[in-house]
C-alpha cells in the first residue's frame, strides 16, 4: 500500500455514518449466554471472527473490488450468491443486506462515482465495501482490510456496553490481533486469482445460532 | 494408500421393482453392501422403490497418508438411502502425512437421496480434510447431516477441517468450510464451537419450498433451524457430547414436520 492510506482510514472508520455503531457483531448474545465472560475470552471470540466468517467476508470484499476496478460487474452476482451460500444465517444475511444499504447510501453521497450505479439497492456489505474501495481507488487487499478492522473493532466497542472489562485491556487485545489481520488482509487479497467458487467458506456455527437468538430478543441494546 | 468407492443409482426397470443399483464397488477398506428394504422412509418421501445401501468398514481409516473418493450418482427420478455402519474414527498415520477423504454426488432431476452419515471423530494429532460436494439438478431432494467429535475422550482433536459445498440448480445454495486442531485458532471461541465438542449440521432441500421456505426456529440455545437462500434449510447445533448433538439435530427435524420428521 503506497498509496491511498487517508481514503482507507476513512473508509474503515467507524465513525462514517454507515451505521455500524448499531451492531455488536454477536457479541451482544454471546455474552448474554455466557459464552464470553472475561477478556481473555473476548480475545479468542475476536479472532475466533476474524479467523472464520471475518475472512470469508473480508475476500467477498477484496474479489468485488478487483471486478469493479476492471469494470466486470456482471460478476458481482455470482460472488453475492457464493456469500449467501456461506451465511447460513438469514438473520446475517439480512443484517448484511441492511448494512451495505447504509454504506452504499452514504458513499454513493459523499464520493458520487459511476461504479454505484452497478449495485443494487440490496448489495450486501463487503460487495459494497469492496465497490467503495474500488471507487476510491484503493487495492483489493485494502478492501478486505476495511472489512477485517470492522469485524474485531465493531464488537471490541460494544463490549464496554455490554460487558464489564477496562477498554484499555479491550484495546491491547486489538494490538495483540493487528499482525493477524495483516495476513488475513494478504490471505483474502490472493482470492482475487482464483474461481469466485472456491472463495473461503469458513464458517462460525455459535455466532449463527446466537445471532437467530438475538434477533427474537425484546430487549437488546444492539441491532445484532 | 488410495481407496475409491462408486455408488450409481437409477430408477427402476419396472413398476414395483426398487430402484437399479447399476454400480456398487468399492476398494478395501470402505465397502458398500445393498441392504433389504425395512419400513418406508420419511426422509426419502416414504418412497417405496429406494434403493438401500450401507458404507461399511470406515473404522479402519482413514489414517495420515490415505487419500478415499466416494462418487455417488443418484439418477433421474430414482431415489437411494445411503447409511454407514460404524462411525469413522480419524487417526493419525504412521508418518504424520495428512489423509484426505472427498465424497462427489450428483442428485439428479426427480430423485431422492437421504444420506445420514455416522458420527466423523478427530482423534489427537489427526491431520485430515473432509470433503463433500453435492450437485443436485432442479427438482431434485436432499437430507444429509454430518456430526463432528473433537477428540476422543479428553483429547483434543489433530487438525481436522471438513468442507461441505451444496449447489442446486447450478447455484450455490450452502457452502461451509470449518476448521479445527492447533493450526485453526480459536476453534473452541464463542465465534465457532466454545467449549463443546461436538458440532454437527442437518441440511434438507425440497423443491417444494422454491415459493416458500420453513421459518427460523431457535428452538434451542445451541441450535437453530434456519432457511437457505434457495428451497432449503439447515439445522445447525453444538452439544457437549454425540448423544446431545443427535437429539438436537432430531429436535430441528421435527420441527420441520412430515415427512421429513421421525427418522429412521
Amino acid at each position: 500500500m503506497s498509496r491511498g492510506y487517508a481514503a482507507l482510514l476513512l473508509l474503515a472508520d467507524g465513525r462514517l455514518p454507515s451505521g455500524g455503531y448499531a451492531h455488536s457483531g454477536g457479541l451482544e448474545p454471546v455474552v448474554k449466554f455466557n459464552h464470553v465472560q472475561t477478556i481473555a475470552q473476548l480475545e479468542q471470540f475476536l479472532v475466533g471472527r476474524a479467523q472464520t466468517s471475518g475472512f470469508m467476508t473480508a475476500a467477498v470484499a477484496a474479489v468485488s473490488c478487483a471486478y469493479a476496478r476492471r469494470e466486470e460487474f456482471t460478476a458481482l452476482e455470482a460472488i453475492e450468491a457464493e456469500l449467501e451460500a456461506r451465511t447460513p444465517s438469514p438473520q446475517l444475511r439480512q443484517i448484511s443486506r441492511t448494512l451495505g444499504r447504509q454504506l452504499l447510501r452514504v458513499m454513493s453521497t459523499i464520493h458520487p462515482h459511476s461504479y454505484f450505479q452497478a449495485l443494487g439497492r440490496t448489495a450486501h456489505q463487503p460487495i459494497v465495501m469492496g465497490v467503495a474501495a474500488a471507487a476510491l481507488e484503493l487495492e483489493p487487499r485494502d478492501a478486505a482490510m476495511a472489512v477485517l478492522h470492522e469485524v474485531v473493532s465493531g464488537p471490541a466497542a460494544a463490549a464496554a456496553k455490554v460487558m464489564s472489562v477496562d477498554p484499555f485491556d479491550v484495546h491491547a487485545a486489538l494490538v495483540r490481533i493487528t499482525g493477524r489481520l495483516d495476513e488475513l488482509a494478504e490471505a483474502a487479497a490472493d482470492h482475487v486469482n482464483h474461481p469466485i467458487s472456491e472463495l473461503p467458506a469458513d464458517g462460525s456455527p455459535l455466532l449463527d445460532i446466537a445471532s437467530e437468538h438475538h434477533s427474537h430478543w425484546v430487549t437488546r441494546l444492539f441491532a445484532s | 494408500m488410495q481407496g475409491h468407492a462408486r455408488l450409481w443409482v437409477e430408477r427402476p426397470l419396472k413398476q414395483n421393482y426398487p430402484c437399479r443399483l447399476r454400480e456398487l464397488k468399492a476398494s478395501a477398506p470402505m465397502a458398500l453392501r445393498k441392504i433389504n428394504p425395512q419400513a418406508p422412509e420419511p426422509l426419502v418421501q416414504y418412497r417405496r422403490d429406494a434403493a438401500r445401501v450401507m458404507l461399511a468398514s470406515r473404522a479402519a481409516g482413514p489414517v495420515g497418508g490415505d487419500t478415499y473418493t466416494f462418487d455417488i450418482h443418484v439418477g433421474e427420478d430414482s431415489s437411494l438411502v445411503l447409511k454407514e455402519a460404524s462411525a469413522m474414527l480419524i487417526l493419525p498415520g504412521p508418518t504424520g502425512a495428512p489423509s484426505r477423504m472427498q465424497t462427489t454426488i450428483h442428485v439428479a432431476a426427480g430423485a431422492c437421496l437421504s444420506w445420514v452419515p455416522e458420527l466423523l471423530i478427530a482423534a489427537r494429532d489427526c491431520n485430515h480434510t473432509h470433503e463433500v460436494c453435492i450437485k443436485m439438478e432442479e427438482g431434485a431432494r436432499l437430507y444429509m447431516s454430518e456430526s463432528i467429535l473433537l477428540g476422543r475422550s479428553n483429547e483434543d482433536p489433530g487438525n481436522f477441517s471438513t468442507n461441505l459445498r451444496i449447489e442446486y440448480g447450478g447455484r450455490p445454495i450452502y457452502h461451509q468450510t470449518m476448521r479445527f486442531g492447533p493450526n485453526a485458532s480459536a476453534w473452541n471461541s464463542a465465534a465457532v464451537t466454545g467449549s463443546n465438542r461436538t458440532v454437527g449440521s442437518a441440511i434438507a432441500i425440497d423443491p417444494d419450498w422454491a415459493e416458500k421456505t420453513p421459518p427460523v426456529s431457535a428452538f434451542h440455545p445451541d441450535a437453530v433451524l434456519a432457511p437457505l437462500p434457495g428451497p432449503g434449510v439447515a439445522i445447525t447445533a453444538v452439544a457437549r457430547d454425540s448423544h446431545e448433538l443427535k437429539q438436537r439435530l432430531s429436535e430441528g427435524l421435527e420441527k420441520l414436520g412430515q415427512p421429513w420428521s421421525r427418522p429412521g
